[in-house]
């Protein structure tokens, strides 16, 4: 069955449709949810939440893109939700890893080379990366949103999606540093 | 060197399709979600519906009550003037016409304002010739009763002879005479139709208030003090007119009467404004959907009289201020998204924190009655107070939304019922008893 038809038959509310659904998209979709959450249980929550979203709102699908597309921009929302949430918390952790960067360690350099880096790897250093970090360099980088629509997104204004758009550039350029570093001395 | 789309086009292709292990039981916990979700909707639904039902049954009654109350429709009551005369002229039954006089002054026809008054009478079938009738009063049963009494007498002195087949208006020259004499308020014609006449028309015009005629005329300065007991609604002042040579007069009432002679179009009206609340309260989750809430509302209440004739005129303007501790218990029928649809049940308690009673009189009422104080103008303000506490129960239907945490801007309608606090001072609490409302204000969740 393809989607379309799966689509149709959850329409209906048809449980088996829905399960093969979910088995279809729930691993892509838990990458999604990985990358924006930073966290293995928070990530399994958006995942369920997700999916109960999509099924009570898939009669709002009207199949004209893709439905993936539709499924991923359902779990973007939720995430984005959960954020704003947690924003509360995570001021004071972003805070502190402000206060603490290092802007004389801030390169010229813009290159962010990742192409001999496994794929676990670029997650995991993507989920590592602070709550504010990691948010705007997901919308910025996969939802392919500007910094304006960021801003407007997230309540923050332009200035501070660009600056941390760069701070996250910085911090994944040293790790990918270090990782390149560390692959080279295994090889030697 | 590496622009942002290089970096954005490096990092989809890596993660592009990238599949993460999902926990093992993730569809069940998901089915298990979906069947709850399911039985939620079903409640949602019925919540919905007793929802929708309770508000459309909040606003009927909302609006019988408002379309029935009379304060609301600014209906004026204006006195009218009953003319009545001693009989003077050749009227064989003199008599009668005095007792009928006496009638007259003893009831005061009172009526809403209302243009002229047309008064079609038709005699279907066989109308018998030579007889004119003269019809006067301001009333239909008033024409009716005058009407009889005139064909009684008309048969007597009627003529006899009506020429077939013409339309003639004529004036029958004893019955003038009455007019002129006896009867100098309404214009009179008589409109015979002879042959096989089919309609006869009499119109009442309108009351003139000339030479000859006095007004007894009962009316009150005082306005909110001066009805304040008992008027919850537009008041009347009635007026009678009585021709001073009416034989049964005293000379005390005549004197009387030549006071308050130009004291004509007497108008006496009371208003409560709506009142104007705003408040700020907490709320307080007992169970998932029901939260008690209380705080501090204040409310303006404005009330305004005027008391007016054609020689004084006098406006009253009361304000009180009141300060109110509402306690409510309210239970959220449904969520649309953030917006919450509660109903709400709940008492107050409010006592006036400040009152202002002002009295501007003008005219004849700010002086001496019998005094030529024409056109002078006084003013009074006094600080008033009301004795007791004013204790109301309400119930509603409203509407909540977050604008900051757990800060909500809420709307609510509905109505409230004012208990008799048995205060001096009548507002809209005491006469209206129930009032619909809107409440507006912001409420903070914990």
């Amino acid at each position: 069955m393809d989607d379309s038809q799966l689509v149709i038959a959850c329409k209906k509310q048809d449980r088996n449709a829905q399960k093969i659904l979910y088995e279809r998209y729930a691993p892509m979709m838990m990458a999604v949810c990985l990358r924006y959450s930073g966290e293995e249980e928070t990530a399994r929550d958006l995942l369920h939440d997700g999916f109960i979203r999509a099924f009570t709102q898939i009669g709002s699908f009207s199949g004209k893109g893709s439905f993936e597309g539709w499924l991923r921009r359902i779990f973007v929302n939720l995430a984005l939700e959960n954020y704003r949430k947690e924003k509360q918390k995570y001021r004071f952790m972003e805070e502190y890893s402000y206060v603490n960067a290092d802007e004389s360690e801030i390169q010229a350099d813009n290159s962010l080379d990742i192409e001999n880096i496994p794929r676990e790897e670029v997650l995991d250093m993507i989920k590592n990366l602070p709550p504010g970090y990691r948010t705007v360099f997901n919308m910025y980088i996969f939802e392919e949103m500007s910094h304006k629509e960021i801003a407007r997104v997230l309540g923050i204004n332009e200035a501070a999606s660009r600056s941390q758009f760069f701070r996250a550039k910085n911090m994944l350029r040293k790790k990918i540093s270090a990782i390149l570093h560390n692959n080279q001395r295994q090889i030697q | 060197m590496m622009s942002d789309n290089d970096i954005r086009k490096g990092f989809q292709s890596k993660l592009s399709g990238f599949e993460a292990p999902v926990p093992p039981n993730g569809w069940d916990s998901v089915e298990r979600s979906l069947k709850a979700a399911a039985a939620a909707r079903t409640v949602l639904r019925r919540r919905w519906y007793a929802g929708s039902a309770a508000a459309v049954v909040v606003l009927l009654v909302g609006s019988i009550l408002f379309i029935r109350n009379p304060m609301e429709q600014g209906e004026t009551m204006v006195s009218e003037s009953a003319s009545t005369t001693s009989p003077t002229g050749n009227t064989p039954d003199s008599g009668t016409e005095m007792a009928s006089a006496l009638e007259s002054v003893s009831e005061p026809i009172t009526r809403p304002v209302e243009s002229r008054q047309l008064l079609a009478a038709r005699s279907s079938g066989k109308a018998e010739t030579g007889k004119k009738s003269v019809i006067r009063s301001s009333s239909p049963a008033g024409m009716l009763a005058a009407w009889m009494k005139r064909e009684k007498l008309g048969s007597e002195n009627a003529e006899k002879k009506v020429e077939a087949g013409t339309l003639q208006l004529m004036t029958k020259p004893e019955e003038k005479e009455v007019v002129q004499e006896d009867e100098k308020l309404y214009e009179e014609e008589t409109i015979t139709v002879g042959g096989n006449e089919k309609i006869l028309f009499a119109e009442a015009g309108a009351p003139e208030r000339g030479q000859g005629t006095l007004l007894l005329a009962v009316n009150g300065g005082g306005g909110l003090t001066g009805y304040q007991q008992t008027v919850n609604s537009p008041m009347t002042l009635r007026a009678a007119s009585v021709n001073t040579d009416n034989k049964y007069m005293t000379e005390a009432n005549k004197n009387l009467q030549v006071q308050t002679n130009n004291a004509t179009n007497n108008v006496s009206e009371m208003e409560h404004d709506q009142p104007v609340s705003f408040g700020i309260t907490v709320s307080k989750y007992l169970f998932d959907d029901l939260s008690v809430e209380t705080g501090l509302v204040y409310s303006y209440l404005h009330s305004k009289s005027r008391n007016t004739n054609d020689n004084f005129k006098v406006q009253e303007v009361q304000k009180l201020h009141y300060l109110g501790i509402p306690l409510n218990v309210n239970y959220n029928i449904f969520s649309l998204g953030q917006l919450n649809v509660y109903a709400s049940i709940g008492g107050m308690v409010e006592k006036d924190i400040y009152g202002e009673f002002r009295k501007i009189k003008e005219g004849q009422a700010s002086a001496n009655f019998n005094s030529a104080a024409e056109g002078s103008e006084e003013k009074e303000i006094t600080k008033i107070s009301q004795e007791n506490p004013q204790i109301s129960v309400n119930a509603g239907v409203g509407l909540s939304y977050p604008i900051y945490d757990r800060l909500r801007f809420y709307g609510k309608v509905g109505g409230a019922y004012y208990f008799d606090a048995k205060n001096q001072y009548k507002t809209i609490y005491s006469d209206r008893k129930i009032v619909m409302d809107i409440n507006v204000g912001l409420r903070y969740e914990f």
